[in-house]
């Protein structure tokens, strides 16, 4: 009876500490107990047509792997639930997918939470912790769901950590750069080595047979501080650098051949480096580790690592998020302390929108023919993969150079970005892609502000001063006739989106 | 019955003058006198490699004779020439000529043979007047190097301004005609009723069978201007105009219904108009002729065009008259022709070299379009936003208030000395030790003066953070690196 209840007890943890051990279990076992921690998700998404967004893209549907975490919820690549308008998940024992919705989305670490509806579909599914450690260049294996929904497994390795802001963040994180020669798609593989889960694959490049995949402990962060953080849980360092490897600069700025650091080049607005550090400060220890010429520090798993890895993610150095860094420079040849408290990427910094929109679809606003849009990244790109080339270049300097606010400063760009012809608006047709300046002699900020300061408007006419363009006038009193023309001979549904 | 004899001779003799027996196609024994075969062997300098020549290449032309013993040709023909000959039909001889006038504005230059002998048994053209629409035209020249003249007939089929590929700046008055125009055939001549009508000079990148003449005017305006012995180029009236269609904006300017015009909307630093000119002047008429709606004048009596055709005929300082309806009055203007220096760095440029500054292996020079296309090719594009976009807008925001012209800092001789300076590539110069930098000669003069300090400290456009050389360190840099790189200068 006592071996009976040995053997039942065996039985009952092994499912679990298969995946931390050292010698992973068979095959053919592990299979059926990853399938009870692995989902398949079926997203579609519609995308936003940011040159004409008032005539969203094509649906499309694609499948990504989901991890069944603590908390009956399941983990996904944000990145896979951009602009969705449909989340379901299948797990092992249904042929019915549920309905998901995301309830947690940072873009930071490109990981988001799903909930399902139904209480019962975490009945027969078993979380999953994401506490393996990393070794380098060992063996891993990389599991995936094939269409049919069943588990596949390859072999992999990693090769290297390194950082990098993930797709749609803002933020440097680290990654797992995995070797693989068989084909993945990136869209949240796990991976997992002798010891445990260690990471999802968020990238695959075939051609390359290389990867990149979010680290187990950057997925624990996100899991462990979601909840409890009004945004992303990641800290940003608030500031650029560059390496500082020439005697002259060095001497210049006050440090001997034999001092090393890295001289800040730019500091983000509204970030808390912005009230403490100042541009050509060199930065020379951070997080009291010194730094060297090029912002690395000397990991002790890691080699080298770039000084954003202790501000963005320095939890095994004591540095989470709203936790004060130490950090020293060198300003006017002399030496100061500091103390960097760390907070998330700033979004209100942003002037032109690129990474991620978090969530919100493009204002627009359409007024007597002329559609105004808020200048993003995504409308530069609606001009293809070489959008660069052959998009205007005053565009792309503002893109490339005034990207975030000056300090002070509020708003974005607005684009008068084309015209529905119609005989009121003769003259005008022409007008492609030009940034608004004034609306009756006031400057305008943002789509709404046009809005506002039309309705506001206590004269006949209405001027609107586009750059390097002769002002346009509408009579006011005829708006509502024409943009009920236009609307009609058109086809557009509404004439602004808020 | 004297009197009606004496009436039908009358008669017979001024339809004798108007006839095609006086103005008749010339035989093609004549025109193959007049008609030259150009062979060029061109070298350019490198923009972007300045201390440099670019690769020696031969190609060829075709030119005709006129004023007994000048060859018009195409500027791009003879850019960059360092050896060009001539022969014509019948001759075994190349005969060497020299330059005497080249105008790259207008796509245009004038040569002569250095030995007379070239010219004996010859025919000098004449220049017409612009062709009629649907006229039939005659291009004459020799296309795909071949050594055989060759004729094509076409027609004449538009007239319109636009804008010459040689300098891919300017733009006038050219003729559209049917005819094949080919490599070769550039420079020869166009003609119609025995008199030159238009250059053969460049065809449609859109479109087949479709090629462009230099109209008579513009060869007038070339030949006209060259008479003091130099070439001073085009003026501009420096505006920008948009058309008075709009109700509404001609409500809100009081514009009466009957009243046609172009609108001003920009009125560019160092134009002809600065000083004259407003945004919201709606431009009524330029020299006495009525201005459209949408800014054209009628040309001869078949074609309306842009009314800076008008300004396009001008020389420096002739007057330009212009009515202008200004709120609610109407004024008469009248202003000298400027030439727009300002304009100067849009334009290609051939025969000369490219001014630079090496400072520790640093190469800076003054933006201009050839060190653009060269840049471009060179794949260095990283950063390069800031250079295209203060290239493009120079004038029109207005950038030109502050410099005469932008120095970029665009590529680097690698030395120990500037390993970091890639993170400055592509930039425009701001200022050199706190003093803004306003063109490369400035730049030089700046620079020079602060080398007897310890650091040159450079900063650039939108970049807070400042490029440091120590000047003990350039100076031996720029030593050694002549010798490492060959540069001769």
């Amino acid at each position: 009876m006592k071996i009976q209840k040995l053997v039942f007890f065996a039985l009952l943890t092994l499912p679990i500490s298969f995946l931390f051990s050292e010698e992973p279990p068979t095959k053919q076992y592990r299979e059926s107990e990853l399938r009870k921690s692995i989902v398949q998700v079926r997203i579609t998404a519609q995308a936003p047509n940011y040159y004409m967004p008032w005539r969203p893209k094509k649906p499309h549907t694609q499948m990504a792997v989901g991890i069944v975490v603590e908390g009956q919820r399941i983990l996904a690549l944000t990145s896979y639930l951009k602009n969705y308008t449909l989340i379901e998940v299948k797990k092992f024992s249904s042929y019915t997918p549920s309905p998901a919705l995301p309830v947690r989305v940072d873009y930071e670490s490109n990981l988001s939470l799903l909930s399902i509806k139904d209480p019962d579909f975490f009945k027969d599914l078993k979380p999953l912790t994401f506490k393996g450690s990393i070794e380098l260049m060992k063996t891993v294996s990389i599991v995936q769901l094939d269409n049919a929904g069943a588990i596949q497994e390859a072999n992999g390795k990693v090769n290297a950590i390194d950082m990098e802001k993930y797709g749609m963040g803002h933020t440097d994180l680290p990654y797992l750069n995995i070797v693989s020669e068989e084909k993945h798609r990136g869209n949240g593989e796990l991976i997992i080595n002798g010891q445990g889960a260690i990471g999802l694959l968020h990238n695959f490049y075939v051609r390359k047979n290389s990867g990149k995949a979010i680290p187990g402990f950057i997925i624990q962060r996100f899991l462990e501080q979601i909840d409890k953080v009004n945004g992303s849980p990641f800290s940003h360092l608030g500031f650029s650098y560059r390496p500082l490897t020439d005697n002259a600069t060095k001497e210049y700025f006050g440090l001997s051949n034999s001092q090393n650091g890295v001289l800040i080049t730019e500091i983000i607005p509204y970030s808390s480096a912005e009230e403490i550090l100042e541009v050509d400060d060199i930065v020379t220890e951070f997080g009291n580790k010194a730094i060297d010429s090029r912002g690395y520090f000397q990991h002790p798993n890691f080699d080298k690592q770039s000084l954003a890895y202790l501000s963005n993610c320095g939890d095994e150095f004591g540095f989470s998020l709203h936790s004060e860094l130490p950090l020293k420079v060198i300003r006017n040849k002399k030496e100061y302390e500091f103390k960097l408290k760390l907070e998330p990427f700033p979004y209100k910094a942003i002037k032109i929108p690129y990474k991620n929109y978090q969530g919100k679809n493009p204002d627009y606003l359409i007024r007597g023919g002329f559609v105004f849009l808020d200048l993003s990244e995504f409308l530069l790109k609606e001009w293809g993969l070489r959008w660069r080339s052959k998009i205007n270049k005053k565009l792309l300097y503002l893109h490339d150079y005034h990207k975030y606010h000056k300090p002070g400063e509020e708003g974005k760009f607005v684009i008068l970005s084309q015209v529905f012809p119609d005989i009121s608006n003769n003259g005008y047709h022409h007008i492609s892609m030009k940034i608004v300046e004034k609306v009756n002699g006031r400057p305008v900020h943002s789509v709404r502000d046009i809005d506002r300061l039309f309705d506001d408007s206590s004269e006949n006419f209405i001027s609107i001063e586009v750059d390097n363009e002769m002002d346009i006038i509408l009579d006011k009193r005829n708006l509502p006739v024409i943009d009920k023309r236009i609307q009609k001979q058109f086809g557009i549904k509404k004439l602004k989106n808020f | 019955m004297k009197y009606l004899f004496k009436l039908l001779l009358a008669l017979f003799f001024i339809l004798l003058i108007n006839s095609p027996i006086v103005s008749k196609e010339l035989d093609f024994e004549t025109i193959r006198k007049g008609v030259v075969q150009i062979k060029v062997f061109s070298q350019g300098m490198d923009p972007y490699s300045p201390w440099q020549a670019g690769t020696l290449s031969a190609s060829t032309g075709t030119g005709f004779i006129i004023q007994k013993d000048k060859i018009l040709t195409n500027a791009h023909v003879i850019s960059n020439a360092k050896f060009i000959q001539v022969q014509r039909h019948n001759q075994s001889e190349w005969y060497e000529v020299k330059r005497l006038f080249v105008a790259h504005d207008c796509d245009l230059a004038l040569l002569q043979a250095v030995n007379p002998e070239f010219y004996k048994d010859s025919y000098s053209f004449e220049f017409g007047a612009i062709p009629e629409l649907n006229s039939p035209i005659l291009v004459v020249g020799f296309p795909i190097g071949g050594d055989k003249i060759s004729v094509s007939r076409g027609i004449v089929s538009r007239k319109e301004q636009s804008t010459y590929a040689h300098s891919q700046i300017d733009s006038h008055l050219v003729i559209q005609v049917d005819a094949a125009i080919n490599p070769g055939n550039s420079g020869g001549p166009a003609i119609q009723a025995g008199k030159v009508a238009g250059v053969a000079f460049q065809v449609a990148t859109r479109g087949e069978n479709i090629g462009y003449l230099i109209p008579t005017t513009v060869i007038k305006y070339f030949l006209d201007d060259i008479q003091d012995g130099e070439y001073n180029g085009y003026v501009e009236l420096g505006v920008r105009t948009m058309n008075s269609f709009n109700p509404d904006l001609r409500k809100y300017l009081n514009i009466p219904d009957n009243l046609d015009g172009v609108l001003v909307k920009q009125v560019f630093k160092g134009g002809s108009a600065e000083g004259y000119l407003q945004k919201y002047d709606l431009i009524v008429s330029i020299d006495g002729l009525p201005i459209g709606k949408n800014g054209t004048i009628i040309l001869d009596k078949d074609t309306r065009i842009d009314f800076v055709e008008v300004v396009d005929n001008k020389h420096a300082k002739e007057p330009i008259s212009l009515k202008v309806f200004r709120q609610g009055k109407m004024l008469e203007l009248k202003f000298p022709a400027k030439k727009m220096y300002d304009f100067e760095y849009m334009r290609n440029s051939y025969d000369t070299g490219f001014d630079y500054l090496l400072l520790g292996g640093l190469v800076f020079q003054e933006h201009s379009r050839s060190l653009l296309q060269e840049w471009g090719k060179s794949q260095e594009t990283q950063g390069g936003s800031q250079f295209l976009y203060r290239f493009f807008y120079f004038i029109e925001d207005g950038l030109n208030k502050d410099v005469d012209s932008d120095v970029v800092f665009y590529r680097k001789l690698a030395h120990q000395t500037n390993s970091s300076s890639d993170y400055f590539l592509n930039l425009i110069l701001h200022s050199v030790n706190g003093v803004l930098i306003k063109n490369l000669k400035h730049m030089k003069e700046v620079v020079g003066r602060e080398m007897k300090n310890e650091f040159i400290v450079l900063r650039f456009r939108d970049l807070k953070t400042p490029l440091i050389l120590k000047t003990s360190e350039i100076l031996k840099a720029d030593q050694e690196i002549k010798k490492i790189y060959h540069l001769d200068k």
